[in-house]
């Protein structure tokens, strides 16, 4: 029996973790900075903030070189090479002739960091780079409790739940419901977790829930162990950014609209399957994206101060091959599996320019 | 044809590879960095033994606050630890956050092997400064994992230097003495027979514990560690609050070993 005291001293599973509380030096004592960047990356700094800094919904081009070399008072080389370097980074997309553009997709991910690395709580190994990670949120407690009070979750059965911090206390809920519960391993380098909530004991929800202990009591799925689920009733993600319309923006490598893609194309979901990211109301973003193969896209956005549903593009139920980041293929079993069931065409062969 | 010439690869790297193929037969992937031992310090089948021989040391039995690293192969002590009733500090990966502290009586029955996990450490401990821990009991026993050791007690880590580091700290404001014993805990597999040459800020450790066998490093002399600044100058670890607060508490006419 637990006692009273120790009751009392249980943390809050809901509460914020200590590292919120960080440890704020008084700081006489500052480490010495180093030796100021070069030029370029000046250049490179001055132009990402320039792109960053633009509407969400200008497409239009950039400044003209010239009058970008006389604002930053630089040479045409020396703009040249860091507009390369952003361009290669994707902010930045050269058309010959016609001017250089910001890519929408990656200014609406690199502000979502921004933002987000306001109100972001820490990963126990990757602390606040939030690039690898997408993170746990000051507020998304209410989101929880939102998105838990929605029908979609309460009938839902079968729940597909994305590896992200900001959804640990989702799952263990899930988990408490009783409900199986598909999770990927991080970049399902060791595919999918099922985690059925009915068997794994309700003390060990918590442990069962995390990155760290779901693989001690999930069982991993192959190919075949998916498509005897049948169907997933409920999808859950977070996000870097998600537009009005409910385009998601992830950290950049695709992962969950390959894990949808996946689904989709196992026929686990399909477009009436409800897709919901749970995000901090500064992710949300009003812009106009057109999904490519790496953006999935959601029907509703929980975020600390209210559901919102979305009107957007359809979402897309098969698996794109632009999805596939080069080398995914080979780290992914599941797609060499259906690439050698032929449920996949095999990976296209990208031909050398003559 | 062309002939391309590669730096000679690093001796003690070449030793962390040669384990890192035997260890990966027995050991756990990461959650998050899945196999890449560069980047963590796996968890092994016989972690739990490793633990329970710890737990049966001297030095270990007598500290009232233990030194823990955030490794995965010592996730089993944490957890014996906890049940336990032991306090441990730990520092946070890379150091990053600073050093935290694990109180088991904060830790409801049910959850403490969750706790245990790098995961569930973020719910149950406290950040502790330099301060907190220079005003505490002295710490009896650190132990950490490794990448591989010698049975002169030479180790190697990732190859980043937390634990000399974390020695280093710990030395400066004097919550670990000569008498403070150091333990590291690897699986059989990760003892190499080369002689290694220690640097001089390298941690020679007392005992090597494997899931068969504790092993009693013989006259071993562990100098106090000193916070190298200027192997450490533009470092981006320069960035945890540690070293400012290192830097003030010297500033504030606090002894350290740096004054």
């Amino acid at each position: 029996m637990v006692s009273a005291q120790a009751e009392r001293r249980r943390p809050d599973p809901h509460s914020a973790p200590w590292s919120e509380r960080r440890i704020r030096a008084t700081s006489d004592w500052v480490p010495r900075n180093p030796d100021p960047p070069p030029l370029y990356r000046q250049v490179c700094q001055h132009l990402e903030a320039l792109a960053l800094g633009q509407p969400f919904d200008d497409v239009s081009a950039l400044p003209p070189e010239v009058r970008l070399c006389a604002r930053l008072g630089v040479s045409r080389g020396t703009l040249r090479r860091a507009t390369d370097e952003l361009a290669r980074e994707g902010l930045l997309r050269i058309e010959p002739g016609r001017g250089t553009f910001v890519d929408k997709a990656t200014q609406l991910r690199w502000c979502g960091w921004e933002r987000l690395a306001e109100v972001a709580r820490p990963d126990s190994r990757f602390d606040l780079d939030i690039s690898r990670f997408v993170p746990d949120f000051s507020g998304r407690e209410e989101c929880d409790r939102l998105v838990i009070d929605l029908d979609a979750f309460k009938r839902a059965e079968v729940v597909f739940v994305a590896p992200d911090n900001s959804l640990l206390s989702i799952r263990e809920t899930t988990l408490g419901h009783g409900k199986r519960m598909i999770v990927p391993t991080c970049w399902l380098r060791r595919g999918l977790i099922c985690l059925d909530g009915a068997t794994v004991p309700s003390q060990s929800h918590p442990l069962a829930a995390s990155l760290d202990g779901m693989e001690r009591f999930g069982r991993q799925l192959d190919l075949a162990d998916l498509r005897a689920l049948g169907r997933i009733d409920l999808v859950l993600t977070g996000a870097v950014a998600v537009t009005h319309e409910g385009v998601h923006i992830d950290p950049g490598t695709g992962m969950f609209a390959l894990e949808w893609a996946l689904m989709a194309q196992l026929g686990l979901v399909d477009q009436n399957t409800p897709v919901i990211a749970s995000v901090h109301s500064c992710q949300v973003v009003d812009a106009v994206v057109t999904p490519t193969a790496n953006d999935a896209v959601v029907d509703l956005i929980a975020t600390p101060t209210g559901i919102h549903e979305c009107t957007g593009p359809p979402k897309s139920t098969e698996v794109r091959f632009g999805a596939l980041r080069h080398g995914l293929v080979d780290t992914v079993s599941y797609l060499r599996e259906l690439v050698a069931d032929g449920g996949l065409p095999p990976q296209p062969v990208r031909r050398a320019k003559s | 044809m062309t002939t391309v010439s590669k730096p000679a690869p690093n001796k003690t790297q070449l030793f962390r590879e040669r384990v890192w193929e035997q260890l990966r037969k027995v050991a756990w992937p990461d959650s998050r960095n899945h196999w890449d031992f560069s980047s963590f310090i796996p968890d092994f089948e016989g972690s739990d033994l490793c633990a329970d021989r710890v737990r049966a040391l001297p030095a270990y039995q007598q500290s009232s606050l233990l030194f823990i690293t955030p490794d995965n192969s010592t996730e089993a002590l944490r957890w014996r630890a906890i049940e336990d009733g032991k306090r441990f500090l730990m520092s946070t990966c890379g150091i990053v956050r600073g050093i935290v502290l694990l109180d088991p009586h904060l830790v409801p029955a049910e959850d403490r092997r969750y706790a245990a996990t790098l995961d569930g450490i973020e719910r149950f401990a406290q950040p502790v400064s330099l301060d907190d821990i220079r005003r505490g009991p002295q710490i009896g026993l650190l132990v950490t994992g490794g990448s591989a050791v010698n049975l002169q007690g030479v180790r190697f880590g990732k190859g980043h230097g937390y634990f000399d580091i974390e020695w280093a700290l710990l030395s400066e404001i004097g919550a670990v003495s000569v008498e403070s014993e150091v333990v590291d805990v690897v699986h059989d597999c990760q003892i190499v027979d080369e002689i290694l040459e220690p640097e001089d800020h390298d941690v020679i450790v007392d005992w090597i514990i494997t899931p068969t066998m504790t092993h009693r490093v013989p006259g071993v002399e562990r100098p106090l560690g000193r916070v190298r600044w200027e192997l450490l100058e533009g470092s981006p670890k320069l960035k945890s609050p540690v070293f400012a607060e290192l830097r003030n508490l010297s500033l504030n006419g606090i002894r350290t070993l740096t004054d």
